[in-house]
């Protein structure tokens, strides 16, 4: 069985990975192994110390190396499934709604990380129009015939 | 205007700076991240009074001013050229450059030291004004006039060193009262796109977390989008297989409608074309839309989805522009050129805005309209003519007077009495009413001209010849102008809670209104008076809609008061009395109710019924006055609180101040509520549904996994 070890430079919540330091071993199961969570022990070499990533083609997953335990010359690796990277161009094609997005959203939708400071502020503006001085009168109403004549 | 009051002491001397800031310049907002596109803007006025405690008594009067342009050259780096902002520093018993501070990384004062020597290398500083006018007067008479200009050769090292001409050591102040005891007020109108906090603790606050608290200049958060106008968001995203390449374009277009446009054949490459001169302003974000800076050209061709050759690109398009798509009709440039030249296509069809693909993007349709569209409302007007039997006069309060003068006279109450026996009395009564309006009546009433007026029988001559109304048949444009949204268009702060808007008008009260129906609007006010009434009511219109309307009463019933010692004629005035005092408690009623901020409620109206009704008293009673009434004075003593209030219509906007994470589009993104592959988004992306495609061969613990991942939020 091959194990293809890198250097994973991405945090595990992104759908894609940077992968460097590409290190191939070879091996065989020699105990019972859980698929998603495997363990596995083999020779100890400094190098894998600064390795974090693992391939295994026969699994046919991508692996996060979550612990390393060392115990004289054998190195035991406790890995889990990296399930976004492994199935990415099946989610890339599933179907979502999304919540929130860096791309694709609306400013109208109420945005609970904005958030209000106390109290208001005011502007006040005023139109042209001025009442009363000038612009005044006095109405006079009388009810009355035409004058005699 | 926002004012700030600054004190600190110099060379045993007390220094007051009274700063008035204008709030109505943009101000460069990114510029710790970010060259500035716009120039740097400092335009400072100042008044200058000091009083120098020697003998004789020295008092320096003077204006001086200083302003400055700084414009960044080719040669520009955003890593080390920027000005965050000034602020005032306390507590530093200094020279007075101390007092102020342009740096960024550290409270540092203003001066030749860093940061500010960059700005001698790089920047283009543009002096337009400088000038100083002092005028110093002595106790003993004697008078010095001090005109120039300020040290030009010191503005480039801080733009704060403007200030310190005005008082420090360098100043044209220091030269003539250096050492002195001086008390100093400046008082300073500054006008600058340079954000001035009132500490550094403040201004660094900004920088962390956006908090514009301490900010004097300013009272906007800044925005992180930029879409009023024109934009497109073309953004490519890199993926698995090719994971160094991200490439992200965002165009910002300011332009005239109708002047750009795109067509494309096969839905993935789109051209975009230019029409009626094209973009006025091209603008290119190289951080997601945050900032743009200009660009001198612009690419045509855009990808609107993957192309099948390059299949492992994820792209994410999105436009407001019109976005047109061939089919088996017409092409896409042919649909195009329809829309834009309202001509029709080669097949014979005209297009309109809802033949674009991208329609909902430009201006969503919905159903929900009950009769016919319209683009405007239409008012009315009153058709009712003052001619014989009922006549209305509009005076002056010069005529006015001279017209009480000679009613009341004993010459004129004569001939109304021997009118009044003449003809069977009544003719006192036929003076209905004399009120006062707060405008003019030519803006609300056709007019005339006439010099005398009929009162009952008795035909009464104006000593001047005054204006009479024939109809009550306009409405005063009380003015309009264009609401502006305070954020982007279509952000959500724009509307309540978030902002309010209210309407104070004269003689109608405060009432709150929509925003919605007003934002982005050309608003305007109308108003109807009722001539005979007083009553009043305002019509708010939105782009020529009638949206809002708000009664109120703005006549106030002049008392007449009667004053004759002849038992009659008292009689006859304590009958118009009356007949007043009924009127003004129409305006009474309604006038508590307008003094209270409310409308014309329908209590008012019964008060006015009932004012109707002591009116019918009061002629009823003129009979029985005629012969018992005393001989007094009285009158109908109402005002109209109203006139007490605003003189003008004032619109006050609330608004609530907001706070946005600099880092939020990038770090959690914005609600979307879209739907799509995943493969359709860029960037993070946090689901609220999902459901893994078809050809998923991982396990049901793989699939609960991916399923929470994708609802906590992943990055694309």
């Amino acid at each position: 069985m091959q194990i293809d070890f890198y250097k994973n430079a991405t945090p595990k919540n992104r759908l894609y990975r940077k992968l460097t330091g590409h290190l191939v071993s070879q091996g065989h199961l020699i105990d019972p192994c859980d698929v998603l969570n495997p363990v596995i022990k083999m020779a100890y070499n400094a190098y894998q110390v600064n390795i974090n990533y693992a391939y295994i083609a026969d699994f046919g997953r991508y692996y996060f190396i979550e612990d390393y335990v060392i115990e004289g010359d054998t190195i035991t690796l406790h890995m889990h499934v990296d399930v976004l990277y492994t199935y990415k161009n099946t989610i890339l094609n599933s179907q979502c709604v999304a919540e929130r997005s860096s791309s694709a959203f609306s400013i109208g939708l109420n945005d609970p990380f904005i958030v209000p400071e106390q109290g208001y502020r005011y502007n006040v503006s005023k139109f042209p129009y001025t009442f009363g001085g000038a612009n005044s009168s006095y109405i006079l109403t009388v009810t009355g015939g035409a004058p005699k004549t | 205007m926002n004012d700030y009051t600054h004190t600190f002491t110099y060379n045993n001397s007390n220094i007051t700076m009274l700063c008035h800031f204008k709030t109505d310049r943009q101000l460069v907002w990114e510029s710790q991240y970010h060259a500035p596109t716009t120039d740097y803007y400092v335009d400072v006025k100042g008044v200058v009074h000091a009083t120098l405690y020697r003998e004789p008594i020295t008092v320096i009067t003077g204006d001086c001013s200083f302003g400055l342009k700084a414009k960044l050259s080719d040669n520009n780096d955003p890593e080390t050229h920027h000005v965050t902002g000034a602020y005032f520093r306390h507590n530093i018993d200094d020279i007075v450059s101390r007092q102020f501070g342009i740096d960024s990384e550290s409270d540092q004062p203003a001066g030749y030291s860093i940061p500010c020597e960059w700005m001698g290398d790089l920047v283009d500083m543009n002096y337009f004004d400088n000038a100083y006018n002092y005028h110093v007067h002595t106790a003993e008479g004697e008078d010095t006039d001090y005109t120039g200009q300020y040290n030009e050769t010191q503005g480039w090292a801080a733009l704060w060193v403007l200030i310190e001409q005005f008082t420090g050591p360098t100043g044209i102040n220091n030269e003539m009262y250096a050492g002195e005891v001086v008390d100093v007020t400046l008082e300073l109108t500054i006008d600058t796109n340079i954000p001035i906090w009132d500490s550094f603790e403040h201004m660094r606050a900004y920088m962390q977390t956006g908090s514009t608290v301490g900010l004097l200049n300013g009272t906007e958060a800044p925005s992180m989008e930029d879409k009023s106008r024109y934009y497109i968001d073309n953004l490519v995203s890199n993926n698995g297989n090719i994971s160094d390449i991200r490439e992200e374009n965002y165009f910002h277009f300011d332009g005239v409608e109708k002047c750009l446009g795109f067509a494309s054949d096969d839905g993935i490459i789109a051209t975009l074309y230019s029409y009626n001169g094209g973009p006025a302003v091209i603008k290119r974000s190289y951080d997601r839309g945050i900032t743009y800076e200009p660009v001198n050209t612009y690419p045509t061709n855009y990808y609107v989805r993957a192309d099948l050759s390059v299949p492992a690109y994820v792209i994410t398009f999105n436009t407001n522009i019109p976005f047109f798509v061939g089919d088996d009709t017409d092409s896409g440039k042919d649909k195009l050129d329809s829309y834009m030249n309202g001509t029709p296509a080669p097949s014979g069809r005209e297009y309109s805005i809802l033949d674009a693909w991208n329609r909902s993007d430009i201006d969503e349709t919905i159903n929900g309209v009950i009769g016919e569209l319209v683009e405007n409302t239409t008012n009315g007007e009153s058709s009712i003519v003052y001619g014989d039997g009922v006549q209305m006069f509009a005076l002056t309060a010069t005529q006015k007077g001279a017209f009480l003068r000679d009613i009341l006279s004993g010459d004129t109450m004569d001939a109304l009495v021997d009118a009044t026996k003449q003809f069977g009395g009544g003719a006192i009564s036929a003076l209905q009413s004399l009120r006062y309006m707060p405008i003019d009546a030519s803006e609300v009433c056709t007019l005339s001209t006439a010099t005398t007026c009929q009162i009952g029988s008795y035909k009464h001559t104006f000593s001047s010849a005054v204006d009479r109304i024939q109809r009550n048949d306009k409405m005063i444009n009380c003015g309009q102008a264009f609401f502006k949204s305070p954020y982007n268009d279509g952000d959500f702060r724009n509307l309540e809670p978030w902002c309010k808007l209210y309407l104070a008008l004269p003689y109608a009260g405060i009432h709150q209104i929509a925003i919605s129906k007003y934002i982005n609007k050309r608003v305007q006010i109308k108003l109807a008076v009722d001539i005979t009434t007083g009553a009043c009511e305002y019509h708010i219109y939105a782009n020529n809609v009638e949206m809002d309307s708000f009664t109120g009463l703005m006549g106030t019933q002049i008392p007449l008061t009667a004053e004759d010692n002849a038992r009659q004629v008292s009689g006859l005035q304590n009958g118009i009395i009356q007949t007043v005092s009924g009127l003004a408690q129409i305006g009474l009623s309604a006038g508590a109710t307008v003094a209270s901020g409310g409308t014309l409620t329908p209590v008012a109206i019964a008060g006015g019924v009932s004012g109707v009704n002591t009116m019918a008293q009061g002629l009823q009673n003129m009979q029985k006055e005629f012969i018992d009434a005393p001989i007094q004075t009285k009158g109908a003593s109402v005002g109209n609180l109203g006139d007490f209030g605003i003189n003008s219509i004032y619109f006050i906007f609330a608004w609530a101040n907001s706070i946005t994470p600099k880092n939020e589009l990038n770090l959690v993104g914005k609600p979307s509520n879209q739907g799509g592959a995943v493969n359709s988004f860029a960037g993070f992306l946090k689901c609220s549904a999902f459901n893994l495609a078809d050809g998923f061969v991982g396990t049901q613990t793989e699939a609960e996994e991916i399923s929470a991942l994708m609802t906590n939020g992943v990055y694309c």
